[in-house]
């Protein structure tokens, strides 16, 4: 009986020995990156995606507001990248039926000096280029320098415009249809990377690392640039693998980013649809992570989140809007 | 001189000289950088490139697939629509306000629309539906509304019936006129289809999202968006070749 007892104590043990490795297996559920359909713009939030390439559920578009926003408010895909506030606002305003979920970018805006200002401080006397207005880049440059430059302030649309005007030396100002060169020049990587090899000899340089001065504006709080809105349809714990596997891809490209071109080389489209060659991407993350990639849960950040949703004038959001 | 200046294919050759040179001229008048007006010595240069990358191809191949689905859905349905509207006065005077409302709607609205309704990736297909139907409709219609009236009274009086008159007398009678709208709506739809993936800004294969690219990552160098260019115009120009080709070989099979 003795033995008997042992025995089986034996066995017990042996097999409790085993069942943590199962249950661990459990634990670290794979995901299948075929199973939601995402939507992303294309740039630096897509490369985030840069294990979907070959996924036919995952798009990009190149014309944000006009390609996804309208799929977000239709909740035609599962889970939508889009700009913090233009997705928040489809959710306020449009009733688009998503949760905030996770930031993935946290800003990739760069203030180029154009190596033409005699006393090298941007001051109300310089002229500024900037593009997109009234959308992020905007609203940063004036959050991180107030309205004292507005007077020598001109826009173009976008962050390809601006880069035209550096690359020219010059560019059209859209209300007086004037030459104008400029000071400092508003950009975004990769297009800054691309910009600084062309004019090598030039001696353009970054004035301002923009989300580094957002940073030191709101006591710490980093700019939650573009984030992930999951369909509230979506199974919870679908989307959380979903987010978890995301998560670990950008941590992965953020300290490896040969990865990214190791995955996307041999994609034949990818330059149209991640709208940035593997190489100049992998390029740009090894330099002190210039797209901005990052893996934040929203829930943990809703200060940082209301910060910058403050640049918007969106304020008290409702508890309902975090996943 | 004059047996010279009459040959066709010697007009030709001049004619695509003359763009040429247009072309030359124009860059060295408006160019700042070689790319902002790119010269056909830079453009040919990046076409040469194009020709041997198979994702050129793979790009005219979506976009004419695309392009040639929504081309299909119109003919068929301008087909149908208009054989009834140019049987029936009635229908024809029913449809014409809304003939005139989708030849009137601007294309870029149409994108829009078809974006929020299909997809950016579908939205394409779509347009090319909308654009070309009246266009195919009109010439359905129109075509079978000239076939001469005494023509189809003697085959009624020879007891042909309805289907028979539209199948074996007014459609084959109509076929010159289907065919100069079908000629005069699918350039148009190529060029619509480019047009409309641009403004999608749909990303997987297509000409419209490869030009749409390559002028985003540099707008200061318009060389490849020329170069894109001219591969489409090219395999427009192919395409209408094998369309002269087929028109003579049914010309002389007749003869």
């Amino acid at each position: 009986m003795k033995k008997l007892l042992t025995l089986i104590a034996a066995v017990t043990l042996l097999t409790s020995c085993g069942t943590p490795k199962a249950s661990s297996k459990e634990e670290v559920k794979e995901y299948d990156r075929s199973t939601l359909s995402v939507i992303t713009p294309t740039g630096a939030p897509a490369l985030a995606f840069y294990k979907y390439a070959n996924q036919t559920n995952f798009e990009t578009n190149a014309n944000p507001a006009e390609g996804i926003i309208p799929q977000m408010v239709t909740g035609k895909k599962d889970v939508v990248v889009l700009p913090t506030n233009a997705g928040i606002q489809a959710i306020v305003n449009k009733k688009a039926e998503y949760q905030i979920a996770a930031t993935i970018t946290f800003g990739n805006f760069y203030l180029l000096s154009m190596n033409n200002d005699e006393n090298k401080t941007l001051d109300a006397n310089d002229t500024i280029l900037l593009f997109q207005k009234g959308n992020v880049p905007d609203k940063v440059f004036h959050y991180v320098y107030g309205n004292d430059y507005d007077t020598n302030v001109h826009y173009v649309s976008a962050v390809s415009d601006a880069a035209a005007a550096v690359n020219a030396g010059q560019f059209v100002d859209a209300e007086s249809g004037k030459n104008i060169v400029p000071n400092y020049v508003l950009l975004a990587q990769p297009v800054l990377q691309t910009v600084l090899t062309k004019n090598a000899d030039k001696g353009y340089a970054v004035y301002a690392d923009m989300q580094a001065k957002y940073k030191e504006k709101s006591d710490n709080k980093a700019l939650f640039q573009a984030s992930v809105f999951v369909k509230n349809s979506v199974n919870k714990d679908t989307a959380k693998a979903f987010l978890e596997s995301l998560k670990a891809d950008i941590n992965n490209a953020i300290s490896n980013p040969d990865v990214i071109n190791d995955s996307l080389k041999d994609v034949t489209e990818v330059q149209t649809v991640y709208g940035i060659a593997p190489s100049m991407a992998t390029a740009v993350t090894k330099n002190n992570n210039g797209m901005g990639l990052g893996f934040e849960y929203a829930k943990d950040n809703k200060a940082a989140i209301e910060n910058f949703l403050k640049l918007f004038n969106i304020e008290g959001l409702n508890e309902e809007v975090y996943f | 001189m004059r047996k010279f200046i009459s040959n066709k294919t010697i007009l030709f050759a001049l004619g695509i000289l003359f763009v040429i040179a247009l072309w030359f001229i124009l860059s060295l008048c408006f160019d700042v950088n070689g790319g902002i007006f790119p010269s056909p010595i830079a453009t040919f240069g990046k076409f040469g490139e194009l020709l041997t990358d198979p994702y050129s191809y793979a790009c005219l191949g979506f976009t004419f697939l695309r392009m040639v689905i929504g081309f299909l859905i119109s003919f068929v349905l301008a087909l149908v629509v208009g054989i009834i509207a140019g049987n029936h006065q009635q229908v024809y005077d029913f449809l014409k306000p809304l003939m005139t409302v989708i030849k009137s709607l601007p294309t870029v609205a149409l994108v829009f629309l078809f974006i929020v309704l299909a997809a950016p990736r579908d939205a394409p297909i779509f347009v090319v539906v909308i654009v070309c139907f009246p266009i195919l409709y009109e010439a359905v219609a129109g075509g079978i509304r000239k076939v001469d009236k005494q023509l189809i009274y003697s085959a009624r009086l020879d007891g042909a019936n309805y289907f028979k008159r539209v199948l074996f007398i007014k459609l084959p009678l109509s076929i010159p006129y289907i065919i100069v709208g079908v000629a005069s709506s699918f350039s148009l739809s190529f060029k619509l289809e480019i047009m409309a993936e641009v403004l999608t800004g749909y990303t997987r294969n297509g000409l419209g999202s490869v030009i749409h690219y390559v002028q985003q990552a540099d707008p200061t160098n318009l060389v490849d968006v020329f170069a894109y260019s001219l591969f489409a115009i090219i395999f427009m120009l192919l395409l209408s070749l094998l369309e002269q080709i087929i028109k003579q070989k049914i010309s002389n099979k007749d003869n």
